[in-house]
């Protein structure tokens, strides 16, 4: 009885691979389409498979833009963010002082704002002073700002764990807050900061929102989820207007590659990240 | 002496938290007072603005003049009512089907989390090309089960279409369950088994109230979230589909514009506060709830 239960259990969990596989085998499958492939029908495999679409020469000069755009969002977002969040997650976990409790109060009840409507007033101010073209800062400098409700959060429960009486015996042997933070706090919570830097990639890699909005006027500064999404519509070259789906699909596959790597090796932290924040919130 | 020192701690404090304050004042007050403020005036084009006061935004929006607004908030509403129960009740079963210790459970569980890691875009490009009516994989398939071919992104099926592509994405709700139910003492269940309770009934009688505050917290992200519902639904809104023209969909174009959809900041700001009541209503009357959610320390 007990082995058949289980038996099943896994042609379950077979249907369900497959089932959640799906999409990313049709990517990687339609990446290999040579040209041809992508007006024939019925096109399910490649007729010859090709990897001729990782470096296609109409896309890659542009590719290689966007993708050190993306890079430089996403360090310096990385930077902005560890390092303003631990501060504040610091204060809040370790410092005691009025309006605390109000001040945290209000920042968790801010992710709670719908972001339209901050967003259509932010393009206005930024736009007002110069920052809705040829520039990154719209991505990047809000990371310089507290760096995310939940990264604080995620970073709060860490410090925590650290005993007060560590803190205080280091306070009465003439430590100042400062030293406190950088001797004692930073070198325990290295794992937590590397899951707010995993956790902040991640979001600037998927990011294509934000980059719509404040990136979508000057072409030079797309990141490549713009780059990708801009690219759906089609593009003209000297053939006329062309729309590849294989070349595409095989961007596509390029840009999950970063992100499953980072998730593969950081899967444990960054799932027991998402459950916390879910259980403590 | 002692005011002193309490004076220099909480000037410390704060200092520590000032890029947080900063921030909040900044990316968050200072918009939304902005917002406020347009909500109120009409608009002309982008470089002069009328500064007058006036309800006129809200009064087209109220009188339900603007018959592009009443269908977007109603596929909104809709959407959300379907999308959060079907969701959870997939992730919830997922989660028992995954949260037991087994070989390879570890693995499979990753696996399901995979589609939530493929970057929007790219899932977006991806199902907008496998539900493609000419050649998508899907309507291959179903072709190839002898079916007729759907167009799955026309305005009577794009709303279920979209929902579809939706629960691919339940991997991350699933993690939540899963440590939630790990929570949950097996005496618990030892004690009900020795009862005489069945399976069925432990789920409902045990295991259901105490993952409370999970569903609390699934149930208040998830309003917030789906009533803004957009990245997606702007990537496969065409203009013929107007089953998935959502709200947050409708204000971007009207402040950022498109194709066929006349800019208008200050109305897209009006619209965007009527969102934003809408969804502290909502999570108002969860809250309100929240009485009968069962917090850890009461059973432990």
């Amino acid at each position: 009885m007990r082995k058949k239960s289980s038996a099943l259990w896994y042609v379950f969990a077979v249907i369900l691979i497959l089932i959640f596989l799906f999409p990313f085998c049709v990517m990687v499958l339609r990446s290999l389409m040579p040209d041809i492939d992508v007006w024939r029908y019925p096109t399910l495999l490649p007729s010859s498979p090709s990897w001729e679409n990782y470096y296609n020469k109409e896309i890659m000069p542009n590719l290689l833009g966007q993708f050190f755009n993306t890079m430089t969002v996403a360090v310096l977002s990385i930077i902005g963010t560890v390092v303003s969040a631990f501060l504040c997650a610091y204060g809040f976990a370790k410092v005691h002082f009025k309006f605390k409790s109000i001040i945290f109060a209000v920042t968790m009840a801010s992710t709670m704002l719908p972001s339209i409507t901050m967003r259509i007033p932010l393009y206005m101010i930024y736009s007002d002073i110069g920052w809705t073209s040829g520039t990154l800062k719209p991505l990047i400098v809000p990371a310089y700002f507290g760096g995310g409700a939940m990264n604080i959060l995620l970073i709060i429960q860490f410090i925590k764990g650290i005993p007060n009486s560590v803190l205080e015996s280091a306070r009465i042997d003439g430590a100042n807050e400062l030293v406190c933070l950088f001797r004692i706090v930073l070198p325990n919570c290295l794992p937590i900061a590397t899951l707010v830097c995993v956790n902040t990639f991640l979001g600037v890699w998927n990011d294509y929102s934000s980059a719509l909005t404040f990136l979508a006027d000057s072409e030079e500064k797309w990141t490549l989820a713009l780059g990708l999404y801009k690219l759906t519509a089609g593009y003209y070259n000297d053939d006329g207007y062309v729309f590849w789906i294989n070349r595409q699909m095989a961007i596509g596959v390029m840009m999950c590659i970063p992100s499953m790597v980072v998730f593969g090796i950081f899967q444990k932290s960054l799932i027991e990240g998402v459950a916390i924040s879910g259980v403590k919130a | 002496m002692k005011l002193s020192y309490r004076l220099r701690k909480d000037y410390l404090g704060i200092l520590f938290v000032l890029p947080v304050i900063l921030g909040l004042a900044i990316f968050t007050f200072i918009p939304m007072g902005t917002s406020l403020i347009n909500s109120f005036q009409v608009w002309t084009d982008f470089y002069n603005g009328a500064t007058e006061f006036s309800f006129d935004n809200y009064v087209k929006i109220f009188s339900g003049g603007d018959s592009i607004f009443v269908n977007s908030l109603l596929q909104t509403l809709l959407f959300t009512a379907l999308d959060i129960p079907i969701r959870m009740t997939l992730s919830f079963s997922l989660a028992l089907f995954l949260f037991k210790d087994r070989t390879g459970v570890k693995f499979i569980r990753v696996l399901c989390y995979v589609p939530v890691i493929i970057p929007t875009v790219v899932s977006g490009v991806l199902w907008k090309n496998i539900m493609n009516t000419g050649n998508g994989y899907l309507n291959l398939i179903l072709a190839g089960l002898g079916m007729e071919k759907v167009a799955f992104f026309s305005n009577e099926t794009a709303l279920v279409s979209f929902l579809f592509v939706g629960m691919f994405g339940i991997g991350s709700s699933m993690i939540l369950w899963i440590s939630q139910l790990k929570n949950i003492p097996k005496t618990v269940y030892e004690a009900a088994d020795i009862e005489g309770a069945s399976r069925v009934q432990s789920l409902f009688r045990i295991t259901l109230p105490l993952c409370g505050p999970t569903i609390f917290y699934v149930l208040i992200t998830s309003i917030i979230g789906t009533l803004q519902v957009f990245d997606l639904a702007y990537m496969f809104y065409d203009s013929t589909n107007d089953s998935i023209y959502f709200l947050v969909v409708y204000i971007y174009h009207l402040a950022f514009g498109s194709i066929g959809a006349d800019i208008n900041m200050k109305y897209a700001c009006a619209l965007s506060w009527v969102l934003f009541a809408m969804i502290a209503f909502l999570s108002g009357l969860v809250f309100m709830c929240k009485k009968w959610v069962i917090y850890g320390e009461d059973y432990a």
